[in-house]
């Protein structure tokens, strides 16, 4: 009796019949039919098996880009599985090795994958930051093709645990869950400044070329990248944690957009206005608010976009061009960096998250940017309205900051 | 026998045209033939064929079918729009909507040739006060010839075509003068004269004025600003090369913006549909033109300019405050009134 391979029942199903022998599209030898998703012959078929399900992680010596023919498919297990990843192979369609006595945990398929990796918490408030967005892992075997996504994601998650540190407020204990709460305008500020430090060093840890520039071309990168971040992970944190009423900071707490009063509200301190006042003060702001959950958190929410793809939207943020007193060197290493940013997104999508068409979905991220460009705009106008009629000014380090006038 | 006028002449093989077919202005012998080709659903080879054979009459046209059938699909031709004989019953498929665009683009350079009279204009560096009368001019146009195109094809009430037209005014004409200078070294207007942007004190002067310090005070102060646009637009522009099909799907983005203020909620769900099937016509055409690598690669490039438009758009924001703090608005763009709409909402 002839052995049955794991393709799926569906798969084999609605397999076409054979009139001529098919090839591998990884070695170019006869084929076999349709292995996990792509056509492959025995051998390529069962190199992927072996390889999901003992979690192999493989080093090609060479460039990533040896030749897999089938006299020497052998010579390069790296390129080779890169290959069948790059032809449509999915991991998730490789069962687990089966356990004879205990019974054996399913791996979610592709779809649940993707819900996990773009999850949403449960509602509002939230319950933490982006750890709930963060909960599934890719199988090993992509990290060699998305060496920088990868290490974002995982310095993203050192960020938030330090965030749990940094904004606990003076005897809370860390062991027990934080409460989500609305914050009026001083403790936001200060919550915003607490942050620059980490996002500093997140961008370190995440990008080698960051490290090699010159001081004054990082200081001029980041002083950029701070304000725009804050907003765009802020409309990502309402994105995961379903709501769009309230803007989501990166501690936990919120800003209850639909109560602009207490946001303004300061207890224990005199008001600096009337009522009436606060009412037209809110009215003028709110437009802002609007703004910000119109352009960018509902299409976050309508695209759905998940954590890799956040973090290629603050690649492209972060290695901005055209900025006062950046080099032209400097904006060349940020093109070869959104360069590879965007094959590695143009490989996730197609092999993790499995998108025939990739290109409709980057340009669908893409045009989050300007958005976002416009968002930062009108929020750097806000900041200078309270700042020249002097009511509800931030502080000094807050406004530079807003304003990329720090460092 | 009456020579046809351009805009009457087939695209494929340059005899009299009688009509657009399958989205190409083309004469019905091409059409037949287009349609005849797809219908049979064989691919087209040639041996003999060096893939450049002239077409230009009755004749030629009839000696190479791979050829011939190459230029109606360049020429913008689809294939989806030939109804097999089962489909003839069924609903039509929409028609593409780059294709309206460049026709109505089209119609804005013709109206821009008569406007300026630009056959046999010599091209020369131009002063602010020119550009004034004849960017003025040229906004008419384009809100005639090709906003337009974008209301009448834009499902919403008439206000909500107002709130989308004022929008995308002034960063259509930024990608636009940036598309039009790619492959010169000044910044070109729509009747040939430029500003050397790296030279822009002339540009500033004002030749009734005694005292040259006014135009070369404003250059100084707005120097940085020219500087920063052409590295933020320009630059990125001459990188990137779109043609002109990329180039009006980056016009149909901006048009089809979402999250604006005045725009409501109908409209944003309508300009995303209409961006859409717009993105998925970019797509088909990179899969059949970008022969470089990984199309998707391409799509993210082009599209990435709308970052450099936007860039734009926040420095002429920043110009047009310094023209009322210093008091030289007169010789601000006239693209600031426009600004001045959409800013006030």
């Amino acid at each position: 009796m002839e052995p049955l391979d794991n393709t799926s029942l569906e798969e084999s199903q609605f397999r076409p019949e054979k009139k001529e022998k098919s090839t591998c599209s990884i070695c170019r030898e006869d084929g076999d039919g349709y292995h996990f998703g792509a056509e492959a012959c025995r051998a390529c078929a069962a190199f992927f098996r072996r390889s999901v399900s003992l979690d192999k992680t493989y080093l090609c010596r060479g460039n990533n880009d040896c030749e897999i023919t089938a006299n020497i498919r052998c010579m390069c297990r790296s390129c080779r599985f890169a290959k069948c990843l790059e032809v449509g192979m999915n991991p998730a369609g490789v069962q687990q090795r089966r356990d004879t006595i205990g019974k054996r945990e399913i791996k979610p398929d592709s779809t649940d994958l993707m819900q996990l990796l773009g999850s949403v918490g449960d509602g509002y408030p939230p319950t933490t930051s982006a750890q709930s967005a963060l909960v599934e892992d890719l199988h090993p075997s992509f990290n060699d093709r998305m060496p920088i996504l990868m290490k974002m994601r995982v310095n993203y998650r050192k960020m938030d645990n330090a965030r749990l540190v940094i904004h606990r407020k003076d005897g809370q204990s860390l062991f027990k869950e934080k409460t989500p709460k609305a914050v009026n305008y001083k403790e936001a500020c200060a919550q915003s400044i607490r942050e620059v430090s980490l996002v500093a060093d997140w961008v370190a840890w995440c990008f080698d070329d960051f490290v090699t520039l010159p001081m004054d071309q990082k200081k001029v990168l980041f002083r950029n990248f701070y304000t725009p971040f804050s907003v765009l992970e802020g409309a990502f944190l309402c994105h995961i944690n379903d709501t769009s009423n309230a803007l989501i900071l990166p501690s936990g707490d919120y800003i209850d957009t639909n109560n602009l009063k207490s946001f303004f509200n300061i207890p224990d301190e005199e008001q600096p206005m009337t009522d009436d006042e606060i009412e037209k003060f809110c009215r003028m702001f709110k437009p802002s608010f609007e703004l910000n959950r119109r352009g960018l958190v509902l299409p976050m929410m309508a695209e759905k976009i998940d954590v890799f793809e956040f973090f290629a939207l603050c690649t492209f943020v972060f290695w901005d061009f055209g900025l006062d007193e950046q080099t032209d060197d400097c904006m060349m290493i940020g093109k070869s960096v959104k360069d590879r940013v965007m094959k590695e997104l143009a490989f996730y999508l197609r092999c993790a998250k499995r998108l025939e068409e990739p290109s409709l979905r980057v340009a669908s991220l893409l045009t989050l940017l300007p958005a976002l460009q416009r968002c930062v705009r009108r929020f750097q106008e806000d900041i200078e309205i309270t700042n020249v009629f002097n009511v509800y000014a931030p502080p000094k380090d807050f406004y530079d900051l807003v304003n990329g006038k720090f460092c | 026998m009456e020579i046809p006028t351009p805009h009457q002449i087939c695209r494929v093989c340059g005899e009299c045209a009688d009509a657009v077919h399958f989205g190409a202005l083309s004469c019905r012998a091409c059409a037949a033939f287009f349609r005849r080709k797809v219908a049979a659903g064989k691919p087209l080879s040639s041996s003999r064929c060096s893939g450049s054979c002239k077409l230009e009459n009755q004749v030629l046209r009839r000696l190479c079918a791979k050829c011939r059938y190459e230029k109606c699909v360049q020429v913008g031709m689809r294939t989806s729009a030939v109804l097999s004989r089962l489909a003839v019953k069924s609903e039509p498929e929409f028609e593409s909507l780059l294709d309206q665009i460049k026709l109505a683009y089209e119609r804005l350079q013709m109206a821009r040739k008569e406007a300026f009279h630009t056959e046999g204009h010599i091209p020369k560096m131009i002063k602010y006060q020119e550009m004034h009368k004849m960017c003025s001019f040229d906004l008419q146009l384009v809100s005639q010839h090709f906003t337009s195109i974008f209301q009448s094809l834009t499902p919403i009430s008439e206000a909500q075509k107002v709130t989308l037209g004022e929008y995308f005014t002034v960063p259509f004409v930024l990608l636009d003068g940036s598309y039009r200078s790619v492959e010169s070294d000044y910044i070109v207007f729509p009747n040939g004269d430029y500003v050397d942007a790296q030279n822009i004190d002339a540009f500033y002067q004002n030749p009734d004025e005694k005292d040259e310090s006014i135009g070369s005070s404003v250059a100084s102060i707005l120097e940085p600003y020219w500087r920063l646009h052409h590295q933020t637009l320009w630059e990125q522009m001459k990188k990137v090369k779109p043609s002109l099909i990329e180039f009006l799907v980056l016009s149909a983005f901006i048009f089809w913006d979402f999250g604006l203020q005045g725009q409501s909620e109908e409209c944003i769900k309508v300009c995303n549909q209409l961006r859409a099937r717009v993105n998925a016509e970019l797509s088909t055409y990179e899969k059949t033109f970008y022969t470089a690598g990984d199309y998707s690669l391409r799509v993210a490039e082009v599209v990435y300019l709308l970052q450099s438009v936007q860039k734009s758009l926040a420095i002429m924001h920043s110009c047009k405050t310094l023209g009322y703090v210093f008091d030289f608005r007169d010789r601000t763009c006239p693209l600031n009134d426009n600004l001045e709409k959409t800013h006030s909402k």
